[in-house]
């Protein structure tokens, strides 16, 4: 487990993601009311930022394709997607949002 | 769900019918699902046909497949692709094939989709000329696809104008030829066809707008020119057709069931048989958002309509309303469209068409009835829950980058 700074927690404001390209895979940060939360950034129906989605009642929405995910979880909450995309450990320190990069997984 | 329900026939192994299959099933239907297509492929979704098929002819879209070949297997679904269905069998309870089998079917879902229009012009037989409607069109495209090719599109819609991107991008000469007085005029204003057109013209694509075609020229059979009606020839190697697809309602007229621009469906995507649903490209709809019946020819719509289908074939439906959307991939910009996006009192304009990223409102008495975005994908996702809400913002509100678009909902 290492878990390594990825952020300022004031970068995420609250209902908005956050891309970081610094792990094995891009990974997008969210806040949900102060509590922070990451899964993998890649859409998995097609390559495009989760970051940059919708967010609404704890998910996700791809603004390519409409897909949704949990963002507490990686999981697919509405097609066209069909694969979860992996959630990651975050710990909110202070002002610093950690992430363990290594420790993507899926639910 | 009725006793004497074994067997469900969907025609069409596309989107549409590729979703039915898979909703069937997780609605806990256990009974026999045959998915018939005419095509050799199982379903696949069409997007990347005109646009990263062409330009990368060499890799497979990850989102080409609908199902992994092993959702089939696993969910216990019957394959039967590379044949058409020739009839329904109503009385009979079958589909019957071109290859003179039958598949039992108490109920059958058509998503028979559309067939490509032709160009109805002397030499229009020529060859290296193509439709796009399949993957074999699309294969065949790319091939001819390289560098100082002339390749002449005809159509300035969705489908002709990502054609003439991606010919553009892999090299080629490109001419588009529009019979419209604008491109894309069916789906969006005068002040995007505006846009469009100075995208096109900039990447080196040459627009023939308000012209029709006369004629088609080869030698050997194989087209060498193209004839505007305003008579310019153009050198063509290769000519693709993009005018649009015609409803495939062969096999729902052939039963006797009511068709129009389609297969009528009311909103449970029942035709007038009872035996018999239809969804996707062919279904003809009332829509709620558009205020008029309406035949959606998008991905949204083909996915999420065959689900309703089966669902509501079970018995399970819910009253299906779908606010249309569609994107395009030109050169480096993304348009997307949700609602009604030619029709309106008002058009909010966000951003700066020049920087090519902005999105346009259009409100109808107030009212946010449709949204266009050009690489500005935040304005769709907000936009499109406006016009579901009936949100009336404030227009300079909408208008001004800096406001958050959610909190403008309401």
């Amino acid at each position: 487990m290492a878990f390594v700074k990825v952020c300022a927690a004031a970068d995420v404001p609250s209902d908005m993601g956050l891309r970081i390209d610094i792990g094995p895979e891009p990974i997008a940060v969210f806040n949900l009311d102060g509590e922070f939360f990451a899964i993998g950034d890649t859409c998995t129906h097609s390559d495009w930022s989760l970051a940059e989605g919708y967010i609404e009642d704890g998910q996700v929405e791809c603004t390519l394709h409409m897909a949704k995910f949990c963002i507490r979880t990686g999981k697919v909450k509405a097609p066209p997607a069909t694969e979860a995309v992996k959630y990651y450990p975050v710990k909110h320190d202070g002002d610093d949002v950690l992430v363990d990069l290594e420790g993507g997984a899926y639910t | 769900m009725s006793d004497a329900l074994k067997n469900i026939a969907i025609v069409g192994a596309n989107l549409a019918g590729g979703y039915a299959a898979g909703a069937l099933r997780k609605q806990g239907y256990d009974g026999a699902i045959t998915l018939i297509g005419e095509e050799p492929d199982p379903p696949y979704e069409r997007p990347p046909l005109s646009k990263e098929m062409l330009v990368h002819p060499d890799v497979t879209p990850k989102t080409l497949f609908v199902h992994p070949p092993s959702f089939y297997t696993e969910h216990n679904i019957t394959l039967r692709l590379g044949v058409r269905a020739e009839a329904l069998d109503l009385s009979g309870k079958a589909v019957t094939l071109a290859d003179g089998s039958r598949i039992a079917a108490d109920r059958i879902i058509l998503c028979t989709g559309g067939h490509a229009r032709r160009l109805n012009v002397p030499g229009g037989d020529l060859g290296n000329v193509h439709a796009l409607r399949n993957l074999s069109d699309s294969r065949a495209i790319a091939a001819h696809l390289s560098p100082g090719k002339n390749v002449v599109v005809i159509g300035g819609g969705v489908i002709g104008l990502e054609v003439a991107a991606s010919a553009r991008m892999r090299g080629c000469e490109v001419a588009v030829i529009e019979a419209a007085p604008r491109l894309m005029s069916r789906v969006v204003t005068p002040q995007i066809s505006a846009f469009l057109e100075v995208a096109h013209r900039t990447k080196g694509c040459v627009l023939h707008i308000g012209v029709g075609v006369q004629a088609l020229h080869g030698a050997n059979g194989i087209v060498r020119a193209v004839e505007t009606t305003g008579g310019v020839q153009l050198a063509a190697d290769l000519v693709v057709v993009g005018v649009g697809i015609d409803p495939a309602i062969e096999l729902a007229k052939g039963a006797g069931i009511n068709c129009g621009n389609g297969i009528v469906v009311d909103e449970f995507c029942r035709t007038s048989v009872p035996e018999v649903l239809a969804a996707g490209d062919v279904a003809n709809q009332p829509n709620p958002y558009l205020n008029r019946r309406a035949r959606l020819e998008n991905v949204q719509n083909a996915q999420n309509q065959g689900a309703a289908a089966a669902a509501s074939l079970l018995g399970a439906g819910e009253p299906y309303a779908e606010l249309p959307y569609f994107w395009s991939d030109q050169f480096e910009y993304m348009l997307q469209a949700a609602g009604e996006t030619v029709i309106c009192d008002q058009a909010v304009l966000r951003g700066s068409v020049e920087s090519g990223a902005f999105s346009v409102f259009y409100l109808t008495a107030g009212v946010v009835t449709g949204v266009l975005a050009v690489s500005q994908p935040k304005s769709i996702a907000a936009g499109r829950r406006m016009v579901m809400k009936h949100s009336q913002p404030d227009p300079a509100a909408l208008a001004d980058e800096s406001s958050d678009l959610r909190k403008l909902i309401g």
